[in-house]
């Protein structure tokens, strides 16, 4: 079982991720959160194998999110609408 | 008659007036000039000379008036010619060298011509033979003119295709920056959509319309479109970004319209709005963004207010930054000084941005 985390500032494809999730039998979701600021805060008490980042959110990009994180990084997927990355 | 043909009319009609103008210039100065020849000294008995010389020269005013009319025409011909003839297809094309060249040949027939003339067809009474065509000084002016009026003429169509070109190059300029409303944003309200869906909300319907105006509006407009088309069009985008974010933000929209009618540039209000959305959402509390649009007689003025977070970085997001360049140049381009474009930050948090512009 491979645990995640969620992260995306629009409820909406929040919803669509978690139900993505959902449909795959080895993960499951521990956390959403809409913002950088949640995920650090849950990553300050607890672990996760695989985080679904949105790379592009207002504020800090994913990028920047995951250079932040001071223990060894988990496993990424990327979200992204944008071509350029 | 069109007003083309008309100006060629008068061009004609001038040309025909100013060498009908020259034809008759000896008929009129012929009396006078006949007497000042005869009292020239030149022409009187020489001291000492042999053999006694005619007091009064025999001049034929048939003659002088055949002459002069011949001599005319011919300059009217060496007119035309510089004029449509060789200035366009020596000088233009082949350069000076050949051009002057070419400028001799024909002064050199001229006056050859003149010569023959008077040897074999108007032979005078005089012991030198000038020749039958009025001198060189008219020759030189005659080309002259000409030269110089096919170069103005060259110089006239050279600015106007110059003018036209910027034109066009102003036009497709505006068309590419029209263009460039984000993409992106059509990306994520369709995951949205399709968030949707898959809950089967009833939702679905109105969102897929609501973007497809918008896209429709988007592609298609390329002119000046009423106050009123363009308030619908970020109506729909409002609603559109109010639907991905849901409840987290506070959207205050204001409209004061008292003329729906004026004519606006399409597509310059929502890059302010994109801009409150792009930084005014995420990491803030209590997100709010209060628009407001107000359309008198013949202003129109536009403010965008939202709340930021001081602290946070800059996304690395070009296209927003594109979004204001892009506005500001559409609005140097097509209302020069009929625009004021104003950004404030106030209390480190707020960020305001205030367009005034006179429209028709």
């Amino acid at each position: 079982m491979i645990t995640c985390l969620a992260v995306d500032d629009e409820p909406l494809a929040l919803d669509l991720l978690e139900d993505n999730i959902k449909k795959v039998p080895n993960l499951k979701l521990m956390k959403r959160c809409s913002n950088a600021f949640e995920a650090n805060e849950y990553l300050q008490s607890h672990q996760v194998d695989l985080i679904f980042l949105d790379i592009q959110m207002p504020g800090i990009s994913g990028i920047q999110f995951l250079k932040s994180l001071y223990q060894k990084p988990p496993m990424v997927i990327f979200i992204t609408a944008y071509e350029e990355y | 008659m069109s007003r083309q043909t008309l100006n060629k009319t008068l061009i004609v009609i001038l040309h025909l007036c100013g060498w009908a103008l020259l034809l008759t210039v000896p008929f009129r100065f012929l009396g006078r000039s006949a007497f000042l020849l005869n009292d020239r000294p030149e022409f009187g008995p020489e001291p000492g000379a042999g053999g006694p010389r005619p007091m009064r020269i025999e001049i034929d005013p048939h003659l002088i008036q055949i002459e002069s009319i011949v001599t005319t025409l011919l300059l009217a011909g060496i007119f035309y010619l510089n004029l449509y003839v060789l200035v366009p297809r020596v000088l233009a094309k082949k350069g000076w060298l050949l051009y002057v060249l070419s400028m001799v040949l024909i002064m050199a027939v001229y006056l050859l011509g003149g010569y023959v003339a008077r040897i074999f067809i108007f032979p005078s009474t005089e012991p030198f033979h000038p020749p039958v065509f009025v001198g060189l000084p008219n020759f030189f002016m005659i080309f002259g003119i000409s030269l110089a009026l096919r170069l103005m003429q060259d110089r006239g169509a050279l600015e106007q295709t110059l003018k036209e070109q910027e034109t066009e190059k102003l036009k497709s300029e505006l068309a590419f920056l029209r263009s460039q409303v984000s993409p992106h944003f059509i990306f994520n309200v369709l995951n949205s959509v399709a968030s949707l869906a898959r809950k089967k909300s009833d939702k679905v319907e109105d969102a897929i319309i609501q973007l497809s105006q918008l896209m429709r509006y988007t592609l298609y407009t390329n002119q000046k479109v009423s106050i009123e088309k363009e308030l619908e069009y970020i109506t729909n985008y409002i609603n559109l970004q109010k639907m991905r974010f849901g409840t987290s933000v506070q959207i205050d929209f204001k409209v004061n319209m008292k003329r729906s009618d004026l004519l606006i540039e399409p597509m310059l209000l929502i890059p302010f709005v994109e801009n409150a959305f792009k930084h005014g959402v995420g990491l803030i509390t209590d997100p709010i963004i209060i628009i407001l649009l107000d359309v008198e007689d013949y202003a129109i003025n536009f403010t965008v207010r939202n709340k930021f977070n001081p602290e946070q970085n800059e996304t690395k997001d070009s296209s927003s930054g594109i979004g204001l360049q892009n506005v500001r140049r559409r609005l140097d381009l097509l209302y020069k000084d009929m625009f004021t474009l104003r950004t404030e930050t106030i209390d480190d948090d707020w960020y305001v941005v205030e367009l005034k512009l006179i429209a028709s």
